[in-house]
């Protein structure tokens, strides 16, 4: 069998929702991808082994489609974008990591050599708004606002505001950090090429049905 | 009777008589009049308000009833059972449910939005490769890929904005990306000579995939979809 082949697109396809359906059932801890460095620590047996064969699958699914190029440049393209997506999807656990901080207004944290402040915090029409830094032992700094769905996106890191709680009288803010990492905005520029792709591929052929069209003379059906 | 309903019930029956009479324009300007009452209910909320019964069986309907007719299914059943969908949106109540501010971003209602509508089409493609056998169903189940895939990106585009994600490992995420892969091999089974025999079948199936998406992973699993 021709690692091209559909049908083991198929079985690929088949072993990633298998895979899916047992990690679904014995995870009960939601985790992203970027905390499962430190998370499949507390996985049993049986979700450590699903965990590893659902990362094989997407593993599998993107090599073939990095394989599989389809005909002329336009194809190529798609199937290159899709697959780097993939792999990049799989690459995330390695190459992304996060962590959770708690931070007072005017208070900071040093994690291995970086330090993560925040300055004021602002309380305006139900938007919690904080002013934020990292500083690197190298003497980067950044600095900027970070609010719900607007996180600080910068060379020296990425700060997230996840929630907010109260101590002794005081307002603590649940803080996401992670070092850079190319890898959420290369999926995302990647993905987002393979979609506008996509949508040109589909106009062009107008997503016929190659199946209807076969052996009357479409180029596209007689492959 | 509010003009809501109203308006719902002229939809079904002009649906009803265009399936009866076999005149595809009927069904046709039953599907613009449906979709023209979703646009109104957006304006008057002040955003689409596709989290409710009622709005969600419309916006199916006329996503049935546009795919039927451009898919050249049989008129007589894309318009009754066009016309049966609008009609038992009729039996649901109307009003809609408040949503978190936090959660009003267009983010959100395209990420929602492109997946209902793909939805849509893959469950009119599913019913129309049951029923009607001269339906053309691969070319509206490709855009219903495409709007699928939309809605994966800008649900990873959000995630990563709002909690420093691009993939959770909820249930709802994992069956996701697992049909979005089985949508892709639908289409990618006209390339073999076995498979391409049963392409017909696995839209059938995927549209069964697209009831227990919508409707099972949160229910028997829960997750980070619930909302």
């Amino acid at each position: 069998m021709s690692f091209k082949s559909v049908k083991l697109f198929g079985v690929f396809t088949a072993l990633f929702l298998i895979v899916g359906f047992s990690v679904s059932l014995y995870e009960r801890s939601i985790s992203g991808l970027t905390e499962l460095w430190r998370n499949s620590e507390t996985f049993g047996q049986v979700l450590k082994i699903s965990t590893l064969f659902l990362g094989g699958a997407l593993l599998l699914v993107s090599t073939q489609t990095l394989y599989c190029r389809g005909r002329g440049r336009l194809d190529a393209a798609i199937h290159i974008t899709a697959g780097l997506s993939l792999l990049l999807l799989f690459l995330t656990p390695f190459y992304w990591h996060t962590r959770t901080l708690y931070l007072y207004p005017y208070s900071y944290v040093k994690l291995n050599g970086t330090t993560v402040g925040l300055k004021e915090l602002t309380f305006r029409n139900s938007t919690i708004t904080g002013d934020f830094f990292i500083e690197e032992k190298k003497g980067g700094k950044a600095e900027g606002n970070v609010s719900f769905n607007r996180p600080l996106i910068s060379r020296e890191g990425f700060i997230w505001i996840r929630g907010i709680s109260e101590f002794n009288g005081a307002p603590a803010v649940e803080v996401k950090f992670s070092s850079f990492s190319p890898v959420p905005l290369l999926f995302i520029t990647l993905f987002g090429v393979f979609t506008i792709l996509l949508g040109v591929r589909f106009l062009k052929t107008g997503g016929r049905d190659v199946h209807s069209y076969r052996g009357k003379g479409a180029p596209e059906a007689d492959r | 009777m509010e003009l809501v309903k109203l308006l719902t019930g002229a939809g079904a029956l002009l649906s009803a008589t265009g399936g009866v009479l076999r005149n595809r324009t009927l069904i046709t300007i039953s599907a613009a009049v449906v979709m023209g009452i979703l646009v109104w209910r957006s304006f008057t909320f002040g955003y689409p308000p596709i989290f409710d019964g009622f709005d969600t069986l419309l916006l199916f309907a006329a996503v049935f009833g546009i795919t039927a007719v451009f898919s050249k299914a049989d008129p007589r059943l894309s318009g009754v059972l066009s016309g049966v969908f609008i009609g038992g949106a009729l039996l649901l109540p109307t009003e809609v449910k408040s949503i978190p501010p936090i959660i009003r971003t267009p983010l959100f209602f395209i990420h929602v939005g492109s997946a209902i509508v793909s939805y849509a089409l893959f469950l009119s493609c599913s019913l129309l490769a049951l029923f009607s056998r001269e339906a053309e169903v691969i070319k509206p189940f490709k855009w219903g890929f495409f709007l699928f895939t939309v809605s994966l990106l800008f649900g990873a585009l959000w995630a990563f904005l709002a909690w420093g994600e691009i993939f959770m490992l909820d249930p709802k995420s994992i069956f996701s990306v697992g049909f979005w892969l089985f949508s892709a091999f639908v289409f990618h089974t006209l390339y073999d000579e076995k498979l391409k025999n049963h392409t017909r079948l696995m839209v059938v199936f995927n549209g069964l995939l697209v009831i227990f998406l919508f409707l099972g992973v949160n229910f028997l699993f829960g997750g980070t979809h619930e909302f």
